[in-house]
């Protein structure tokens, strides 16, 4: 499922990050294990781009790889057009990352780990104290870093991030422990980053908390891109939405459907989900009703349904679940198809009628 | 690469250990002082009296008794080269000898020299090992990529924390063993000898923190590294007792670490081959031999040692995954 948004994007705004056949394989006892297959992810400048995946899917591989901190097998990546790592060092200035769970010296204070990476980096002292305040731990700034909760540490990786200034922030499952609250200002600090022409690539699995922030989208399952393009447009390509009809007679009403076009999959107490295909363009409820009570049969419940990332990511990732759950599962993965919309497109024809 | 060294010795300057470390040290210089106290410092009369009253009543003992314990002992069956005494002598009975300047002060500079330097490599894996097993090392290069910059930084800090810290106890060290050697009325003889010593333990100093430093890069952690050197002196004690029931092993001793870094620091190191040979008439002939190794021999071999260690250490650095 490919939306060429990033494309679109590409073309008016540039790339920010992009790899090409990315390849990186782990050595363990009971072999060697693919992390990344071949991936080709395009993230375009400016806005929020979400780099789901299933965990294992290789999410931080990948970001590891583009940091620097580990070797791809092979593949091609660019950052701000730039060769990485050749060329790391010229545009690690531009970057500001966090990789999974903020790492600093535990027993140093926040503003101490602050400082020594602004010293390394020949950022002024006065930098510190901004961005502490940017990120809201001015008072807390001398306690020690073990001392804080999971909240501020992620605040403090977020100012770690922004001593550079950097135009690319690329946040690993930034989220990941914090309470309602701190989700809600991690998202609200993406999107103000965003808003500020800066392009914030963030690795999650919590398909909702990224559909309401993030512009653009990137699936992987199995070290694999299964889709990329713009949330609406994914979205759109998955199904857009639909209706759930309440009906005496599903099967006839699925005939009758079908035979107008519309996509149909039964549910139960009868019940069926009614889609068009994503060519087809919105759903009219209204319709649906018309066609079955020219055939008399009469709707007794009739209830719009949205497509969401979070279905849509299931649906990409089936294989990979299933995958999981069986023997072997976490082995070498299938083989690559021929394109990211393959394995989507297969799936829909099988599951509805 | 300025900016990176800054950023390292600000570092080991806000660690807790680096502290701990240099107060011990000091404690350490402190009670050093106390033995060049005592061992400076002039018999006094009334310990020269005393002396010699227990030196007037030995040999009393020894004229009016000699003779008879020597018959006692001819009695027992002993030899008469077992049991021959001699008349006692008068500095067997002073309770102390007293030790010059020189021989204090290398003292100090050994004991000195051996704390620093433990205290040092132990900061150094501390400093490596914790950033690595932190997971901060994975930070701080996503803000300097360049891993062999990194490596120079951390290396280079070490270094300057290592010779500028030992130099600095070093000089205070000797420096108070003088005032109190002066307070003895000892003159300070040998004073260039000393500095000579204690600018190679400022040598030592450094080989032990680049040493903490390239164990815990190849270990990533702070007990690996320090394990692995205290394993090495469990081994050490244990070599040295095959060496002796061993003989022929004995000549390992030339390439031990700790005897090329005595070398490096005292200008020598001697050791023993042990050997007894089978005569004719049965008995033994000791053919135990004399060895030294040279400040060349053990400036070289700590040289090739720390180059081989911190290129292992690079290359792995280099190498390897950072998580």
């Amino acid at each position: 499922m490919t939306v060429d948004a990033p494309a679109r994007r590409a073309r008016t705004q540039g790339l920010a990050v992009e790899t090409s056949g990315l390849r990186k394989t782990y050595r363990s006892r009971k072999g060697r294990r693919v992390a990344v297959e071949g991936l080709d992810l395009r993230v375009p400048k400016g806005g929020v781009h979400g780099f789901l995946g299933p965990n294992g899917s290789g999410k931080t591989t990948t970001i590891r790889m583009l940091l620097g901190l580990i070797t791809a097998d092979s593949g091609s990546m660019t950052v701000f057009g730039r060769p990485v790592p050749a060329e790391l060092p010229e545009v690690i200035g531009s970057i500001g990352a966090i990789v999974e769970q903020p790492k600093f010296f535990p027993a140093f204070s926040g503003r101490r780990n602050l400082e020594l990476l602004a010293t390394g980096i020949g950022a002024p002292r006065s930098r510190v104290d901004e961005v502490l305040g940017e990120v809201g731990l001015t008072g807390r700034d001398r306690d020690a870093f073990r001392k804080y909760s999971l909240g501020m540490k992620q605040r403090l990786a977020i100012a770690a991030t922004l001593l550079k200034d950097p135009e690319l922030l690329i946040f690993d499952e930034p989220t990941n422990g914090l309470d309602p609250a701190g989700i809600h200002e991690i998202r609200a600090t993406m999107r103000g980053l965003a808003d500020r022409g800066k392009t914030v690539l963030v690795s999650s699995h919590i398909l909702n908390e990224v559909q309401q922030v993030a512009d653009t989208v990137s699936i992987i399952g199995r070290g694999r891109l299964l889709a990329e393009g713009e949330v609406d447009d994914i979205l759109a390509a998955a199904g857009g939405q639909g209706v759930r009809v309440g009906v005496a007679d599903p099967q006839r009403a699925a005939e009758v459907l079908v035979r107008a076009g519309f996509r149909v999959a039964p549910l139960p107490e009868h019940r069926l989900d009614v889609r068009l295909p994503a060519e087809s363009g919105g759903l009219d409820p209204a319709r649906v009703t018309w066609l079955l009570a020219q055939q008399g049969l009469f709707v007794f419940e009739l209830v719009q349904v949205r497509a969401d990332l979070e279905s849509v990511f299931l649906s990409l990732t089936a294989e990979e679940h299933l995958g999981a759950a069986q023997p072997g599962g976490s082995g070498s993965p299938p083989p690559p198809p021929a394109g990211p919309a393959r394995g989507p497109a297969r799936a829909a024809k099988e599951e509805w009628s | 690469m300025t900016r990176l060294l800054r950023a390292e010795l600000l570092r080991i300057r806000s660690r807790r250990l680096t502290w701990v470390a240099l107060g011990l040290v000091l404690l350490v210089v402190a009670l050093a002082q106390l033995a060049v106290g005592s061992s400076v410092r002039p018999v006094t009369a009334a310990e020269r009296n005393q002396a010699q009253v227990a030196y007037d009543e030995a040999v009393q003992d020894y004229e009016k008794n000699g003779e008879t314990y020597e018959q006692q002992c001819l009695d027992e069956g002993l030899s008469a080269e077992d049991c021959a005494t001699e008349p006692p002598r008068i500095e067997d009975y002073v309770p102390r000898t007293v030790s010059t300047f020189a021989e204090a002060g290398q003292l100090v500079v050994t004991v000195t020299v051996t704390f620093a330097a433990l205290g040092l490599l132990l900061v150094a894996a501390s400093v490596t090992g914790a950033e690595l097993s932190s997971g901060a090392m994975a930070n701080w290069l996503t803000f300097v990529p360049e891993r062999g910059r990194v490596f120079a930084a951390k290396l280079l800090a070490l270094v300057l924390v290592a010779a500028v810290s030992t130099a600095a106890v070093l000089a205070l060290a000797l420096g108070v063993a003088a005032l109190v050697a002066r307070g003895y009325q000892a003159p300070l003889t040998g004073a260039g000898q000393l500095v000579a010593v204690a600018g190679r333990g400022v040598l030592v100093s450094v080989v032990a923190a680049a040493v903490g430093f390239g164990l815990a890069l190849i270990t990533r952690h702070t007990i690996a590294a320090a394990g692995t050197v205290l394993g090495y002196l469990i081994l050490s004690a244990v070599l040295a007792v095959v060496w002796f029931t061993v003989p022929a092993l004995s000549g390992v001793q030339r390439f031990l670490p700790e005897n090329n870094l005595l070398a490096l620091l005292l200008g020598k190191h001697t050791y023993y081959t042990f050997g007894e040979q089978l005569q004719p008439d049965g008995t033994y002939v000791d053919t135990s031999v004399t060895h030294v190794i040279s400040l060349t021999h053990g400036s070289l071999y700590w040289a090739v040692a720390v180059a081989v260690l911190l290129a292992a250490s690079y290359l792995v650095f280099r190498r390897r995954d950072v998580n």
